[in-house]
């Protein structure tokens, strides 16, 4: 398909377009923190020199909390109310290639179970993603050493560079053209594409090399030392996994009041040490060396036994948000030098 | 430092010493676990020491004497841990540092994190080393804002001091937030709060890291229960922060690691100076300044107290 | 979570009668015995508040308000021995610390100061029971409903 490019002038009347027809979900900042959150124009977004996002896109297609149904009791009969559906379809724009890389991860997760989870495959049919190259890689980002989508962007419509004046727009999906139909966009000349290939050289210039971690996980050692060093550190706080993109374990927990309720589901994580807890008081993963292994094992090891992809898109929000700077660069780099020496 | 944490480990008096190590990038620092006197060279001091690492003396000292390198402030945590009857005094080794303040990483937003090479104290600030040359970022941008409103010049407590005390000149009040609050209205005021709470995604980041947060178990997370659900509404996340609030009053000692690890960049501290100031102010007591006292809401005094009905 | 639909329902109902709803934590020995004798001696008070007897004004946990506020209770009030009076010889001085410090915090938080009231109510005085609720209920009255602590 034809890469097209809009002047940063006509940004705005575009956007105004796509929230006419869509729910439009952006890059806000919120007290110093950026978040995606749902926008009327380009005036509240925070598209500029942004370096990464907070959050990432998880909590619009796994909310952080999720109602399932609510219920009333009368005697011996219970009515069951399912939740609203949301009928728009939306938009994530500016979305980063690392983000919607996990959706494919999440995609093959929920896809091997039955039933469906209908809620997550409704939301990902009715969301569009246009998405912006990371311009200014920040020094937590990896992504270049588990996948190549940094540049060949993957479960996206639209992938957008910025060119300073000028967005350099790749439409991905038919989807896509039409959602670039709805601006004032001109073909991209041979200009254009020179100053893109220049701006993606620069940025992967500041990435690492492609690591093969997909073959070097499976000698990963069961019982290497570095286990017992993590769970030294680890606080077993939830930081890394909720702000995880690929991430994607929830708890079920009721609320009931009296005759009525609800059953909802909301984020949990092999981090804390209730989450393996069993009615009988036995539990599996009961220190933190057992549970800071469980996250590595299984972003790399089990989602490659299990999904021939990696779980971990390297987007780094682990390494900056943890409180005491454990970083699975290293440790991976630990387990892979004993693995060569192997 | 480390030449004490050598002696200490190779006399055997201590199992273990705690401190900074080198983190992940030269802005970081991690906390680690010396337990051979030959692993000391690995403890740093420099401005990205930012832990309070207190929070692991509870754990270290149940398995035998412990060394654990503090700055002035995280040295009121172990004040508070004595006070509470979790540790014991002679359980610890104190080796604390005298600090002109530690970095807030926020400041760096104008340099390129990727480029760093070294983070080192200046007379100016934080002298930081790029690939392109060396930047000195002033005290009252490159500090941690609790260092701006530092008035401890060294250890309130401690076994083994290193440096020199240092000159304190506040240069912004520890209440400058809250009296910012304060002036609103009470309905402006919830509003604030809700929507700081609605980003809340209950990691418990800010529980982990508290060196004053050592329920065995925590009201959060009791199994089947209706009492803090685990919802990440606006109402259950306002719940467990003010109710995490109360149970730290009297005992935070302000060292400000909640607000640093919130991922979500909530104000924690702005209620926890709330908690201090007025403590101060009602009980005239002050967390981490005596082991001796009794916990500030586990006693009372008589004639001192004010009454909450005599308005 | 997603607003809940019963919780809408809720509140949909009460904003066409709204009364204010109180809920009141009253010491065993005091003042619910107050309240007790306000009933026999036939003293009228508004109906308003729901009473949660407890062993003691210092057993009232400050969770217990702050999960009130939370729920949408628009007023709390708090009860117990006078001062020297306790039946625990000093629980209720260990309440006057928390609930002063609570009472500050809950202010700063942003609830109105006239939702939340606290007093010492002895077995004796039922007239004084009637009295506190009738001018507490009419306080919250006017301070209207509560919007609840995440309205923004």
């Amino acid at each position: 398909m034809e890469a097209k490019v809009i002047l940063k002038q006509d940004l705005a009347a575009w956007i105004d377009a796509l929230v006419k027809q869509y729910e439009v979900i952006a890059p806000v900042t919120e007290d110093g923190v950026v978040v995606f959150r749902p926008v009327s124009g380009l005036s509240e977004m925070a598209i500029e020199g942004m370096v990464g996002p907070a959050k990432s896109l998880r909590e619009h297609f796994t909310p952080p909390t999720e109602t399932l149904f609510d219920y009333k009791l009368e005697d011996l009969s219970a009515e069951v109310i399912p939740p609203e559906n949301e009928e728009r379809h939306r938009v994530i724009f500016g979305a980063r290639a690392c983000d919607a890389a996990a959706l494919l991860y999440v995609d093959a997760v929920y896809s091997n179970v039955e039933p469906i989870d209908t809620a997550y495959f409704m939301r990902r049919e009715k969301t569009y993603l246009v998405g912006l190259f990371c311009d200014k890689p920040a020094w937590s980002c990896f992504c270049t050493e588990v996948g190549d989508f940094l540049t060949n962007p993957v479960a996206m419509d639209v992938y957008l560079t910025d060119l300073g004046n000028r967005y350099y727009a790749e439409p991905l999906t038919p989807k896509g053209e039409e959602l670039i139909g709805l601006g004032n966009f001109r073909p991209a000349d041979e200009n254009d594409k020179a100053a893109n290939e220049e701006i993606r050289r620069k940025a992967l210039e500041r990435l690492p090399k492609r690591a093969e971690h997909e073959t070097a996980c499976l000698s990963y050692d069961w019982d290497h030392p570095v286990w017992i060093e993590l769970a030294k550190k680890c606080l077993s706080c939830g930081a890394c996994a909720f702000l995880c993109p690929t991430c994607h374990c929830f708890d079920i927990q009721e609320h009931p009041k009296l005759k009525k309720g609800s059953r909802y589901r909301c984020w949990d994580t092999c981090q804390f040490e209730k989450f393996t807890l069993m009615a009988s008081g036995h539990n599996p993963r009961e220190t933190r060396k057992e549970r800071t292994r469980q996250r590595v094992f299984h972003k790399f090891k089990y989602s490659q036994e299990r999904y021939c992809m990696l779980g971990c898109v390297g987007c780094g929000r682990c390494i900056a948000a943890c409180p005491v700077n454990i970083d699975i660069r290293k440790v991976l780099e630990e387990l892979e030098k004993t693995a060569v020496a192997k | 430092m480390r030449q004490k944490a050598k002696e200490l480990l190779e006399s055997g008096e201590v199992k273990v010493v705690i401190g900074y190590g080198q983190g992940s990038a030269p802005f970081k620092s991690t906390p680690i676990f010396i337990e051979k006197p030959e692993d000391a060279h690995k403890l740093i001091w420099n401005p990205t020491c930012v832990n309070n690492l207190t929070v692991y003396l509870r754990d270290a000292c149940r398995q035998g004497k412990a060394a654990i390198v503090v700055k002035p402030c995280d040295a009121r945590s172990i004040i508070e841990l004595i006070r509470e009857n979790q540790i014991e005094r002679d359980d610890v080794v104190i080796l604390a540092m005298s600090c002109p303040g530690v970095l807030n990483l926020d400041a760096l937003a104008e340099i390129d994190l990727a480029d760093v090479k070294s983070v080192e104290w200046h007379q100016n600030g934080i002298a930081i080393k790029t690939n392109a040359g060396e930047t000195i970022i002033p005290s009252e941008k490159a500090f941690a804002s609790k260092c701006l409103s530092c008035e401890l010049a060294e250890s309130p407590i401690a076994d083994e001091k290193f440096g020199e005390p240092i000159e304190r000149h506040p240069i912004r009040s520890k209440y400058a937030d809250i009296e910012e609050l304060e002036k609103m209205l009470p309905e402006e005021r919830r509003a604030y709060w809700a929507r700081q709470f609605a980003r809340c995604i209950r990691c418990y980041a800010c529980r982990s890291v508290c060196p004053g947060c050592y329920c065995k178990e925590c009201f959060t997370d009791k199994p089947c229960q209706l009492w803090v659900l685990r919802s990440t509404d606006v109402e259950s996340n306002w719940f467990f922060h003010f109710s995490r609030a109360m149970h730290t009053a009297g005992r935070c000692i302000a060292c400000g690691e909640c607000e640093r690890v919130c991922p979500m960049g909530i104000p924690l501290m702005r209620l926890n100076q709330k908690m201090r100031k007025e403590v101060r102010e009602m009980f005239g007591e002050e967390a981490g300044t005596n082991p001796e006292a009794p916990p500030t809401l586990g006693t009372f005094d008589l004639k001192k107290d004010p009454d909450p009905c005599s308005e | 979570m997603k607003t809940n639909n019963l919780k809408a329902e809720e509140t949909q109902q009460e904003k066409e009668i709204w009364e204010p709803r109180i809920i009141g934590f009253l010491c065993n020995w005091c003042t619910y015995a107050g309240a007790d004798l306000a009933g026999s001696s036939r003293l009228k008070y508004p109906p308003n508040i729901r009473v949660v007897r407890v062993p003691c004004s210092g057993r009232v946990n400050p969770q217990l308000i702050i999960k009130a506020f939370e729920r949408g209770f628009d007023g709390v009030l708090v009860s117990g021995c006078h001062p020297g009076d306790c039946h625990y010889s000093k629980g209720n001085y260990f309440a006057r610390r928390r609930i002063m410090l609570l009472k500050q915090m809950l202010e700063y938080m942003g609830i109105e100061p006239e939702r939340f009231h606290f007093d010492w109510i002895s077995a004796a005085e039922g007239q004084k029971f009637a009295e506190v609720v009738e001018q507490f209920t009419e306080q919250v009255r006017k301070a209207g409903p509560f919007k609840g602590v995440g309205a923004r």
